[in-house]
Protein backbone atom coordinates (compact mmCIF):
# COMPACT_ATOMS: atom_id res chain seq x y z
CA UNK A 1 0.00 0.00 0.00
CA UNK A 2 1.83 3.06 -1.25
CA UNK A 3 -0.17 6.22 -1.17
CA UNK A 4 0.10 9.93 -0.70
CA UNK A 5 -2.50 11.72 1.41
CA UNK A 6 -4.92 13.14 -1.13
CA UNK A 7 -8.30 13.89 0.47
CA UNK A 8 -9.53 14.63 3.95
CA UNK A 9 -13.13 13.72 4.78
CA UNK A 10 -14.79 16.85 6.18
CA UNK A 11 -18.15 15.08 6.33
CA UNK A 12 -19.06 11.55 5.18
CA UNK A 13 -22.66 12.56 4.51
CA UNK A 14 -25.35 9.95 4.91
CA UNK A 15 -23.15 7.05 3.92
CA UNK A 16 -19.78 6.88 2.17
CA UNK A 17 -17.34 4.01 1.89
CA UNK A 18 -14.36 2.79 -0.10
CA UNK A 19 -15.40 0.22 -2.71
CA UNK A 20 -14.09 -1.47 -5.81
CA UNK A 21 -15.83 -3.94 -8.11
CA UNK A 22 -16.21 -6.52 -5.36
CA UNK A 23 -14.71 -9.51 -3.59
CA UNK A 24 -15.45 -12.54 -5.70
CA UNK A 25 -14.69 -16.20 -5.17
CA UNK A 26 -15.24 -16.48 -1.42
CA UNK A 27 -19.00 -16.96 -1.21
CA UNK A 28 -18.43 -20.63 -0.34
CA UNK A 29 -16.72 -19.42 2.86
CA UNK A 30 -19.60 -17.07 3.59
CA UNK A 31 -17.79 -13.95 2.39
CA UNK A 32 -20.11 -11.57 0.56
CA UNK A 33 -19.01 -9.88 -2.65
CA UNK A 34 -19.54 -6.34 -1.31
CA UNK A 35 -18.33 -3.81 -3.87
CA UNK A 36 -19.91 -0.84 -5.54
CA UNK A 37 -23.55 -1.24 -6.48
CA UNK A 38 -23.04 0.59 -9.76
CA UNK A 39 -19.99 -1.14 -11.19
CA UNK A 40 -20.40 0.52 -14.56
CA UNK A 41 -19.98 3.98 -13.02
CA UNK A 42 -16.89 2.80 -11.13
CA UNK A 43 -15.25 1.36 -14.23
CA UNK A 44 -15.83 4.46 -16.32
CA UNK A 45 -14.76 6.79 -13.50
CA UNK A 46 -11.51 4.92 -13.04
CA UNK A 47 -10.75 4.92 -16.77
CA UNK A 48 -11.38 8.67 -16.95
CA UNK A 49 -8.69 9.40 -14.35
CA UNK A 50 -6.15 6.98 -15.81
CA UNK A 51 -6.69 4.11 -13.36
CA UNK A 52 -7.22 0.47 -13.95
CA UNK A 53 -11.01 0.02 -13.99
CA UNK A 54 -10.82 -2.12 -10.85
CA UNK A 55 -9.23 0.57 -8.64
CA UNK A 56 -10.91 1.56 -5.38
CA UNK A 57 -13.17 4.62 -5.32
CA UNK A 58 -15.41 6.40 -2.82
CA UNK A 59 -19.08 5.42 -3.05
CA UNK A 60 -21.39 8.01 -1.55
CA UNK A 61 -25.12 7.74 -1.05
CA UNK A 62 -27.75 10.48 -1.28
CA UNK A 63 -26.04 13.54 0.12
CA UNK A 64 -23.66 15.27 2.43
CA UNK A 65 -20.20 14.05 1.46
CA UNK A 66 -17.58 16.79 1.70
CA UNK A 67 -13.93 16.06 0.97
CA UNK A 68 -10.99 18.46 0.83
CA UNK A 69 -8.04 17.90 -1.48
CA UNK A 70 -4.70 17.83 0.32
CA UNK A 71 -2.72 18.08 -2.92
CA UNK A 72 -3.35 18.61 -6.61
CA UNK A 73 -5.08 15.62 -8.16
CA UNK A 74 -7.52 14.53 -10.86
CA UNK A 75 -10.97 13.14 -10.06
CA UNK A 76 -14.02 11.97 -11.96
CA UNK A 77 -17.49 11.81 -10.44
CA UNK A 78 -19.80 9.26 -12.04
CA UNK A 79 -23.06 7.52 -11.17
CA UNK A 80 -25.92 9.48 -9.65
CA UNK A 81 -26.28 13.22 -10.01
CA UNK A 82 -25.94 14.28 -6.37
CA UNK A 83 -25.35 17.90 -7.40
CA UNK A 84 -21.62 17.75 -6.86
CA UNK A 85 -19.73 21.01 -6.64
CA UNK A 86 -16.07 21.93 -6.53
CA UNK A 87 -16.05 24.88 -4.20
CA UNK A 88 -18.98 26.93 -5.48
CA UNK A 89 -18.96 25.73 -9.10
CA UNK A 90 -20.99 22.75 -10.34
CA UNK A 91 -18.80 19.74 -11.06
CA UNK A 92 -19.58 18.13 -14.42
CA UNK A 93 -20.19 14.40 -14.13
CA UNK A 94 -18.56 11.66 -16.22
CA UNK A 95 -15.60 13.94 -16.95
CA UNK A 96 -12.16 14.07 -15.33
CA UNK A 97 -11.36 17.26 -13.46
CA UNK A 98 -8.33 18.87 -12.00
CA UNK A 99 -8.65 19.56 -8.28
CA UNK A 100 -6.12 21.79 -6.56
CA UNK A 101 -4.90 21.33 -3.01
CA UNK A 102 -7.33 23.04 -0.63
CA UNK A 103 -10.34 22.73 -2.94
CA UNK A 104 -13.43 21.00 -1.56
CA UNK A 105 -15.85 18.64 -3.29
CA UNK A 106 -19.39 18.80 -1.93
CA UNK A 107 -22.40 16.59 -2.72
CA UNK A 108 -25.51 18.51 -1.78
CA UNK A 109 -28.32 16.10 -2.68
CA UNK A 110 -29.83 13.80 -5.26
CA UNK A 111 -31.17 15.13 -8.53
CA UNK A 112 -31.15 11.73 -10.25
CA UNK A 113 -30.08 8.39 -8.86
CA UNK A 114 -28.84 7.56 -5.40
CA UNK A 115 -25.14 6.72 -5.44
CA UNK A 116 -22.23 8.69 -6.83
CA UNK A 117 -18.65 7.56 -7.24
CA UNK A 118 -15.50 9.59 -6.81
CA UNK A 119 -12.60 8.09 -8.73
CA UNK A 120 -9.23 9.59 -7.87
CA UNK A 121 -6.14 9.35 -10.08
CA UNK A 122 -3.92 6.63 -8.65
CA UNK A 123 -6.86 4.89 -6.91
CA UNK A 124 -7.80 5.04 -3.23
CA UNK A 125 -5.05 3.14 -1.47
CA UNK A 126 -6.26 0.76 1.20
CA UNK A 127 -5.03 -2.78 1.81
CA UNK A 128 -6.62 -5.45 -0.35
CA UNK A 129 -8.34 -8.15 1.72
CA UNK A 130 -9.09 -11.43 -0.07
CA UNK A 131 -8.25 -9.72 -3.33
CA UNK A 132 -10.47 -6.66 -2.98
CA UNK A 133 -10.39 -3.16 -1.53
CA UNK A 134 -14.15 -3.11 -0.98
CA UNK A 135 -15.55 -2.40 2.46
CA UNK A 136 -17.64 -5.23 3.85
CA UNK A 137 -19.74 -3.10 6.17
CA UNK A 138 -21.75 -5.95 7.68
CA UNK A 139 -18.63 -7.90 8.70
CA UNK A 140 -16.40 -4.91 9.33
CA UNK A 141 -13.37 -5.61 7.16
CA UNK A 142 -11.81 -4.39 3.95
CA UNK A 143 -11.87 -0.88 2.56
CA UNK A 144 -11.03 1.89 5.00
CA UNK A 145 -10.60 0.14 8.37
CA UNK A 146 -13.61 -2.06 7.59
CA UNK A 147 -16.08 0.75 8.13
CA UNK A 148 -17.92 3.65 6.55
CA UNK A 149 -15.93 6.86 6.22
CA UNK A 150 -15.94 9.37 9.07
CA UNK A 151 -15.04 12.99 9.51
CA UNK A 152 -11.28 13.35 9.72
CA UNK A 153 -10.38 10.23 7.70
CA UNK A 154 -7.48 10.76 5.30
CA UNK A 155 -7.68 9.04 1.92
CA UNK A 156 -4.44 8.24 0.16
CA UNK A 157 -3.92 7.71 -3.56
CA UNK A 158 -0.95 6.44 -5.49
CA UNK A 159 0.93 9.39 -7.00
CA UNK A 160 0.83 9.28 -10.81
CA UNK A 161 3.43 11.04 -12.97
CA UNK A 162 2.23 13.65 -15.42
CA UNK A 163 -1.21 13.90 -13.84
CA UNK A 164 -2.50 16.68 -16.06
CA UNK A 165 -2.74 14.43 -19.09
CA UNK A 166 -5.79 12.85 -17.44
CA UNK A 167 -7.69 16.15 -17.12
CA UNK A 168 -10.86 16.84 -19.13
CA UNK A 169 -11.41 13.38 -20.47
CA UNK A 170 -15.09 12.86 -21.21
CA UNK A 171 -17.38 9.85 -21.31
CA UNK A 172 -19.84 10.47 -24.10
CA UNK A 173 -23.14 11.82 -22.69
CA UNK A 174 -25.20 9.52 -24.95
CA UNK A 175 -23.52 6.55 -23.30
CA UNK A 176 -24.31 7.66 -19.75
CA UNK A 177 -27.05 5.50 -18.20
CA UNK A 178 -30.44 7.12 -17.71
CA UNK A 179 -30.86 7.32 -13.95
CA UNK A 180 -34.41 8.62 -13.91
CA UNK A 181 -37.72 7.01 -12.99
CA UNK A 182 -39.80 5.24 -14.15
CA UNK A 183 -37.27 2.41 -14.08
CA UNK A 184 -37.62 -0.59 -16.32
CA UNK A 185 -35.41 -3.49 -15.24
CA UNK A 186 -34.99 -6.57 -17.36
CA UNK A 187 -35.20 -9.95 -15.66
CA UNK A 188 -34.81 -13.58 -16.56
CA UNK A 189 -37.02 -16.13 -14.84
CA UNK A 190 -35.25 -18.23 -12.22
CA UNK A 191 -35.10 -22.02 -11.90
CA UNK A 192 -38.27 -21.98 -9.76
CA UNK A 193 -40.27 -20.31 -12.53
CA UNK A 194 -42.78 -23.16 -12.70
CA UNK A 195 -43.55 -22.79 -8.98
CA UNK A 196 -45.37 -19.56 -9.75
CA UNK A 197 -48.79 -19.30 -11.36
CA UNK A 198 -49.20 -17.73 -14.80
CA UNK A 199 -51.18 -15.01 -13.12
CA UNK A 200 -48.42 -14.38 -10.56
CA UNK A 201 -45.78 -14.07 -13.25
CA UNK A 202 -48.05 -11.81 -15.25
CA UNK A 203 -48.51 -9.55 -12.24
CA UNK A 204 -44.75 -9.40 -11.75
CA UNK A 205 -44.11 -8.05 -15.24
CA UNK A 206 -47.08 -5.69 -15.38
CA UNK A 207 -47.07 -4.11 -11.91
CA UNK A 208 -45.25 -0.82 -11.68
CA UNK A 209 -44.53 0.06 -8.10
CA UNK A 210 -41.93 -1.03 -5.65
CA UNK A 211 -42.09 -0.35 -1.95
CA UNK A 212 -38.99 -0.20 0.15
CA UNK B 1 -32.45 -8.79 -12.76
CA UNK B 2 -30.03 -9.26 -15.65
CA UNK B 3 -26.36 -8.34 -15.11
CA UNK B 4 -26.49 -5.48 -17.59
CA UNK B 5 -29.20 -3.77 -15.52
CA UNK B 6 -27.66 -4.39 -12.08
CA UNK B 7 -25.86 -1.01 -12.08
CA UNK B 8 -29.28 0.68 -12.27
CA UNK B 9 -30.67 -1.32 -9.36
CA UNK B 10 -28.44 0.54 -6.92
CA UNK B 11 -29.65 3.91 -8.21
CA UNK B 12 -33.39 3.54 -7.63
CA UNK B 13 -34.68 6.09 -5.17
CA UNK B 14 -37.35 5.16 -2.61
CA UNK B 15 -40.77 6.03 -4.05
CA UNK B 16 -39.67 5.67 -7.69
CA UNK B 17 -41.83 3.73 -10.10
CA UNK B 18 -40.25 0.44 -11.17
CA UNK B 19 -41.39 -2.28 -13.53
CA UNK B 20 -39.86 -5.55 -14.70
CA UNK B 21 -39.59 -6.90 -18.21
CA UNK B 22 -38.93 -10.59 -18.76
CA UNK B 23 -36.28 -11.30 -21.40
CA UNK B 24 -34.63 -14.48 -22.68
CA UNK B 25 -31.26 -15.67 -21.43
CA UNK B 26 -29.85 -14.93 -24.90
CA UNK B 27 -30.97 -11.34 -24.72
CA UNK B 28 -29.55 -11.02 -21.19
CA UNK B 29 -26.15 -12.28 -22.38
CA UNK B 30 -26.27 -10.02 -25.43
CA UNK B 31 -26.99 -6.99 -23.24
CA UNK B 32 -24.07 -7.82 -20.96
CA UNK B 33 -21.77 -8.17 -23.99
CA UNK B 34 -22.95 -4.79 -25.25
CA UNK B 35 -22.08 -3.21 -21.90
CA UNK B 36 -18.65 -4.84 -21.93
CA UNK B 37 -18.09 -3.65 -25.50
CA UNK B 38 -19.04 -0.14 -24.48
CA UNK B 39 -16.43 -0.12 -21.70
CA UNK B 40 -13.81 -1.67 -24.01
CA UNK B 41 -14.48 0.86 -26.77
CA UNK B 42 -14.20 3.70 -24.29
CA UNK B 43 -10.95 2.30 -22.89
CA UNK B 44 -9.44 2.08 -26.36
CA UNK B 45 -10.55 5.63 -27.18
CA UNK B 46 -8.51 7.13 -24.35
Amino acid sequence: MTGVNTFEVLSPGIMSSVQDLGRFGYARYGVAASGALDGFAVRVGNLLVGNDETAAVVETTVMGLRIKALRETVVAVTGADLQARKGSEPLPLWRSQRVRGGETLVFSGPARGLRAYVAVAGGIQVAAVLGSRSTNLASGFGGFEGRALRKGDILAAEPLPDLMRYVDRVFSPEAVPDYSAPWRLRIVWGPQEDQFSDEGRQTFVTASRLSF
Amino acid sequence: VISADLPLLGQITPGDEVSFEAVSMDEAIKSLRQMEDQVETFKRSL
